[in-house]
């Protein structure tokens, strides 16, 4: 057993944990966040993407021991109580959502992208989400929803 | 004795009592609120005279001779104006000073049709309000005070839930906040984790199981083998040739097959207990196609054989028809099985409940579970609860059991909650793919280019079990001919057993196979006519009143002609245009019991409403919610949509067949009606724990019907998809023109057509599941499963012609959407290289060497 301490949602996190542990098995098991999903476990469909370091990781491929230290994000950590994220508001009013699988690590791969570049152009948009599958949409709604999304973000910037 | 006007009626009282009392206890009117007695709050704010006034400093022989009024006695416009102006603004939390304020801004607007910021701060100065910080509601009133003036509300966000209405999905917003509970998201006190140990070959004789070493393991709770299966072993849904634990003595049938469960108290030690059991095989050789299984000298998979189903669907006289055909063609066809490939694993969570056991599930219909796991513990039906939580796919590859009764077996034997989830490598091999087929398909026209006949022969891999081979094989065979005029065919199919993964329910049932050759071979037809493969389905497609080529007679919500026409000028257009049609029935039909039930039951003044019906992404407890919402008058925020609960919920068939939306959202219609006729006498508050139900049947004729003309569905969708190719040979764009008969939700329709439409790009250009000798050789990764940067840009049109009143002229199109795509990727890809390919996915393209 290896202690380790993640910030994960802007809180710390210190826990004594088998050093085989993965990332994911730390967020759903240990702080018991269940929004982080699995999906294929091999890193191929990225239902359990969650933001490290700023950067999205496939939270199936990673040890949480080498994340020990690091700053997490998960689905959870991006809204505000009953307050959503631009993002979400964006996905529920374009009807991005149909099985709802796949969606915290779309959600959170959108963040990430938008974060870096919130005026991705539409192919830069399927590329920043490329590493997350869908089997329900067909992607059309969500492209469009990250787009609604960078409009609002955009326009609650300029309400500041 | 003391006399005024209230709202507008004239009012005489004996007493002279606290006007706030009198309002609330005499005169019923509850919207002035007692917030504080001593005239501080405002929540008790009406006009008299047109000033805004505390009620609670007034009384009866005050207000004597004057006009009062309160929020009840506003217009109907002015209560819309305020209540739309509020709650677009956010302008209410708890809501308890609301109608103070909406009276006091009253009392402002009257005088003042448009206030500044100033304005309203100082008209409400009088009213408190803890929850919102007063700046929404100085929104909500600015607002309000515009529609006022204009008279006119502008509707944005406020949604009636009508039918054709864009309303959000009911539950998107838990599922973006990640709170959305699926089963494998669940914790109970106490739980322990199950897994099962599967077969190591696809066929193979258990000689022996030996679970001594295992039970040494600290972490292990329980082993259980065939021989502690109480009930029944064997499941299926129509056969019951699955079992739930290969005995030892008998043969493995697949890879997938299991042979011991385990459960332990933690996860991580599943694997290592189930390395400790010692089974050992004797290995046979693994019947690994149809062609194999067929062969005389071929051992038996089952004891009845290896032919699961045997259908044929003939009318006229085909060979005839050929005779004195200008035109006469025969390719064949091979098609791959596919894996659903749904996002979230199969998991189950079951405990014991008193005598009996409840489930958590995630599947496409509880009730099937609840039949399969009372058979399999031997347990009458009422004492297996099954509740649905939320279902992250399914496709049909959810309709089988594949932990559901291992979880249930394993509470049953442990008394403890057993959760079982598989893992996606388990998912690939276990639950039942898309059938491959083998198809030999003829086609005859006149020199019109009119069909005049259409055989085949289909053969299908039904894998190891039966799971719903057999009506996947009919739905390919009384579907094959298209939604054409053809008054000759004859189709013969049969499926196979294997020692391949089952063959079950996916999208599209088997039509998706047969449409593609019999799509590919008009392709052909017309090009050796000279007329576009657009214009031969044109000339053939069919129309209301008109023989389909099962016998049935073209309803007159039939569209198929109105989804070619919407795109022949893109068709004619584009170099590189493919183009298919394609229907699909809505329910089981052929005569098997049908149902559709709901019960709408009212508590605490809201409609809850109960049915089985599964969602597993399509969205069907919006489409409830709104059918009820249609029908009553009632708004989304009346109604509740309760999780499917077989302890609660009545039982509303599976969420197979493109059915619920006919199905459940007729049942739901029936029911919304009776509480309709309660709602005109009543409020929802007097109708407290009533309930309402309603049940649609679908009646049909059998398969085997001596009609001339029998009902094999109560509707059918139609389709027709273009795909166009760039210069490069890469998907530009689909347009995807689909009858729904009436959309009841326009962006649920469309969410089913984009996807519906990328898993059809996949099945046709690069979704393949492979087997070597019985073994799958997939990962999750090399399913050829589209990601977002694959996708070329996705047009719907929806059209709605629909006259039939079930359901709201609702037609299915969950599978539809899936069926033309690969036959109009094939065509646009002859049109690009010359090439006519036969074989699914299309190999030499862009997307596939």
């Amino acid at each position: 057993m290896i202690e380790v301490t993640l910030k994960i949602n802007g809180k710390m996190y210190t826990r004594k944990i088998n050093p085989m542990l993965r990332l994911i098995d730390f967020i759903r098991d240990e702080i018991k966040l269940k929004g982080t999903k699995e999906g294929c476990g091999e890193g191929e469909c990225g239902a359990c993407t969650v933001i490290m370091n700023g950067k999205t990781v496939n939270s199936c491929l990673v040890l949480a021991a080498s994340a020990n230290g690091a700053e997490i994000t998960t689905i959870e950590g991006l809204s505000n109580g009953d307050h959503l994220h631009p993002i979400q508001e964006a996905f529920i009013e374009v009807g991005a959502v149909q099985c709802g699988y796949c969606i915290p690590g779309m959600i959170l791969s959108t963040k990430a992208l938008l974060d870096e570049n919130l005026d991705a152009t539409e192919a830069q948009i399927k590329e920043g989400i490329s590493g997350n599958l869908c089997r329900c949409t067909g992607y059309t709604k969500i492209v469009e929803g990250v787009k609604i999304a960078q409009k609002k973000i955009i326009n609650s910037q300029e309400g500041d | 004795m003391f006399e005024f006007n209230l709202n507008s009626k004239k009012v005489v009282f004996e007493e002279d009592i606290n006007f706030l009392e009198y309002l609330r206890e005499h005169a019923n009117f509850t919207s002035v609120k007692n917030g504080c007695g001593e005239g501080v709050c405002g929540a008790c704010m009406i006009l008299v005279d047109g000033k805004p006034t505390r009620a609670c400093i007034l009384t009866t022989s005050s207000v004597s001779g004057k006009n009062i009024l309160t929020i009840e006695g506003l217009s109907q416009f002015e209560k819309e104006a305020y209540s739309w102006a509020f709650a677009q603004a956010g302008a209410v939390q708890c809501g308890f000073c609301t109608p103070g304020m909406i009276i006091s801004a009253k009392g402002l607007i009257d005088n003042n049709s448009n206030p500044s910021k100033e304005d309203i701060k100082a008209a409400i100065k009088g009213n408190i309000c803890r929850c919102t910080g007063y700046v929404k509601i100085i929104e909500a009133i600015k607002l309000a005070a515009t529609c006022i003036s204009s008279g006119k509300i502008i509707i944005r966000k406020k949604f009636s839930g009508k039918i054709g209405e864009r309303i959000p999905r009911i539950d998107a917003k838990d599922k973006i906040l990640g709170i959305a509970q699926f089963v494998d998201d669940m914790k109970i006190n106490d739980m322990i984790y199950g897994s099962a140990l599967r077969s190591i070959y696809p066929r193979a004789r258990v000689l022996s199981i030996d679970i001594d070493e295992a039970l040494k393991h600290p972490d292990v709770v329980a082993i259980i083998t065939a021989k502690d299966i109480p009930g029944n072993r064997f499941i299926g849904h129509i056969v019951k040739d699955w079992p739930a634990l290969i005995a030892i003595g008998e043969e493995t049938r697949y890879l997938g097959d299991s042979v011991a469960l385990v459960a332990a108290k933690n996860k991580q030690s599943l694997t290592e207990i189930k390395n400790l059991i010692k089974v050992t095989y004797e290995e046979l050789k693994p019947i690994s196609s149809p062609a194999m299984a067929m062969k005389a000298s071929s051992p038996k998979i089952h004891e009845s054989g290896n032919i699961l189903k045997v259908e044929r669907v003939k009318r006229g006289n085909v060979e005839e028809a050929f005779k004195n055909s200008k035109y006469v063609l025969t390719n064949h066809y091979s098609l791959p099985f596919t894996e659903h490939a749904f996002l979230e694993p199969e998991s189950a969570l079951a405990l014991p409940d008193g005598e009996g056991i409840t489930v958590y599930t995630g599947s496409q219909g509880i009730y099937d579970e609840q039949r399969e796991i009372s058979e399999l513990l031997g347990l009458p039906k009422h004492l297996v609860r099954t509740i649905s939580k939320y279902v992250g796919g399914g496709f049909g590859g959810k309709e089988d059991m594949s932990v559901q009764h291992h979880a249930a077996l394993l509470s049953w034997y442990t008394k403890k909650p057993v959760k079982v989830t598989l893992s996606r490598k388990e998912s690939i091999i276990v639950h039942p793919k898309r059938h491959a087929m083998e198809i030999t398909a003829t086609t005859s026209c006149d020199e019109l280019g009119n069909i005049t006949a259409f055989k085949a022969s289909i053969v299908a891999d039904t894998g190891a079990y039966a799971s719903l081979g057999g009506p996947v094989l009919q739905r390919a065979c009384t579907h094959a001919a298209g939604p054409y005029r053809c008054p000759n065919v004859d189709i013969e199919g049969m499926a196979v057993y294997t020692n391949n993964p089952p063959g079950g329910a996916f999208r599209g049932f088997g039509v998706t196979q047969s449409v593609f050759a019999s799509e590919c071979n008009l392709n052909l037809l017309a090009e050796k006519i000279g007329i576009s493969a657009w214009e031969i389905r044109y000339r053939n497609a069919i129309l209301p009143g008109q023989v389909l080529p099962n016998g049935q007679i073209a309803d007159n919500g039939t569209a198929i002609k109105e989804t070619l026409v919407a795109l022949k000028e893109e068709y004619e257009k584009h170099k590189y245009s493919g183009i298919a049609c394609a229907m699909k029935n809505s329910g089981l039909g052929v005569g098997v019991p049908d149902f559709g039930r709901c019960k709408l039951v009212i508590k605490d003044g809201l409609v809850h409403i109960r049915t089985s019906a599964a969602c597993m992404g399509q969205g069907v407890a919006t489409i409830t919610s709104q059918i009820v919402c249609e029908t009553t008058g009632l708004l989304p925020d009346d109604i509740i949509v309760d999780a499917p609960d077989s302890f609660l919920t009545p039982d509303s068939g599976t969420s197979t067949a493109s059915r619920q939306t006919l199905f459940t959202g007729e049942a739901t219609k029936l029911a919304a009606l009776k509480l309709k006729e309660r709602l005109l006498k009543n409020s929802l508050v007097e109708l407290e724990s009533i309930e309402f139900y309603g049940e649609y049947q679908g009646i049909t004729d059998p398969i085997n019907s001596s009609k001339d003309h029998p009902i094999s569905h109560v509707a059918y969708g139609y389709a027709t998809q273009l795909v166009i190719l760039d210069n490069d040979g890469k998907l530009e764009k689909v347009i995807a023109a689909h009858d729904v008969g009436n959309a009841i939700n326009p962006t649920n329709v469309e969410g089913q057509i984009e996807g519906g439409v990328v898993m059809g790009l996949g099945y046709a250009l690069t979704e393949d599941y492979p087997l070597i000798n019985s073994v799958p050789k997939a990962k999750f990764g090399t399913l050829g499963l589209f990601k977002s940067k694959d996708i070329p840009e996705i047009k719907t049109i929806i059209i709605e012609k629909n006259t039939s009143d079930l359901a709201y002229g609702a037609k299915g199109i969950g599978e539809i959407t899936s069926i033309p795509t690969a036959p109009a990727v094939q065509g646009a890809y002859y049109k690009f290289d010359g090439k006519f390919r036969l074989k699914l996915p299309l190999e030499g393209t862009f997307y596939r060497k």
